[in-house]
């Protein structure tokens, strides 16, 4: 029965990424969308590499949560803002983000490594022993 | 007419073009102004001290700063939802500014510049007789 449903979901899913996607053009949306902070992901054979641009942010503004092969990113980030000042440009976003993000492996939790240097943060995400690519030797018959 | 002939077009005369190599991105910022200065506050996620230049001509302040790359040089993304590159933008003033007492400081990837305004262009609050 689910997998009839699975297009239909799947285009639910599609839709929703579509909108936000569409509201996070607003000039008017300043709070951080679904998808803050964008995210890249490259891998080697040992662990996932994924990297976020967090400006402004220090280790203790952000929590990284590592749950099976889920990885979260949590946050705060305030901007000091002046009462009696005139306004230019305000562009930067601040407040509040939670970011989960599914990989196709199940992650080692206790080899996790996360680093913030000037504002960009690296998590490095382990892959289980039984996750790692491993060669199969081929037996002649 | 030669298919490879490149078409005429009009040029923006404002804008110099690159040559070097690389991609450049508008970082977001913010700006606001006091009394006696001028405060921006740039994002420049990546960027270490050394990589940034600050300068300010004719009445153009102007923001250079290189990042160098974070990742393996033959490594390909799996998923990408943003560009690695360097930064630039430029802001003009018409007020004068002081140009020797502009001060930058750098962290955490967060550029914080203090553009104080020139003696003559503060404000000043005047005190209105009354009677």
């Amino acid at each position: 029965m689910l997998t009839a449903f699975a297009p239909l979901l799947r285009l639910q899913n599609e839709m929703n990424r579509l909108l936000e996607d569409f509201t996070e053009d607003l000039p008017l949306a300043r709070a951080f969308g679904q998808r803050y902070p964008a995210v890249n992901l490259w891998q080697d054979g040992e662990a996932g590499y994924l990297e976020a641009e967090l400006p402004g942010l220090t280790m203790d503004d952000i929590e990284v949560l590592v749950m099976g092969n889920e990885v979260t990113l949590k946050g705060q980030r305030k901007i000091e803002a002046p009462e009696n000042a005139t306004w230019h440009r305000r562009e930067r976003s601040h407040g509040s983000f939670t970011r989960t993000l599914s990989l196709p492996w199940e992650i080692d939790p206790d080899k996790v490594e996360a680093r913030l240097q000037d504002g960009v943060l690296t998590v490095k995400l382990p892959k289980c022993e039984s996750c790692k690519p491993r060669r199969i030797a081929v037996q002649a018959a | 007419m030669s298919d490879t002939a490149i078409e005429k077009r009009e040029n923006r005369v404002d804008v110099p073009e690159r040559i070097d190599q690389g991609t450049w991105y508008t970082p977001l910022v913010d700006i606001y102004e006091t009394g006696d200065e001028f405060i921006f506050q740039a994002d420049l996620p990546g960027v270490k001290p050394g990589d940034i230049d600050v300068s300010f001509e004719n009445g153009v302040l102007t923001l250079d700063a290189r990042v160098q790359p974070r990742q393996p040089q033959d490594q390909e993304y799996v998923w990408q939802e943003y560009g690695v590159g360097h930064f630039y933008r430029q802001f003009s003033l018409n007020t004068p500014v002081d140009v020797n007492g502009i001060k930058a400081e750098l962290k955490h990837g967060e550029l914080k510049l203090t553009v104080p305004k020139a003696e003559n262009a503060r404000t000043r609050k005047i005190r209105i007789k009354t009677g």
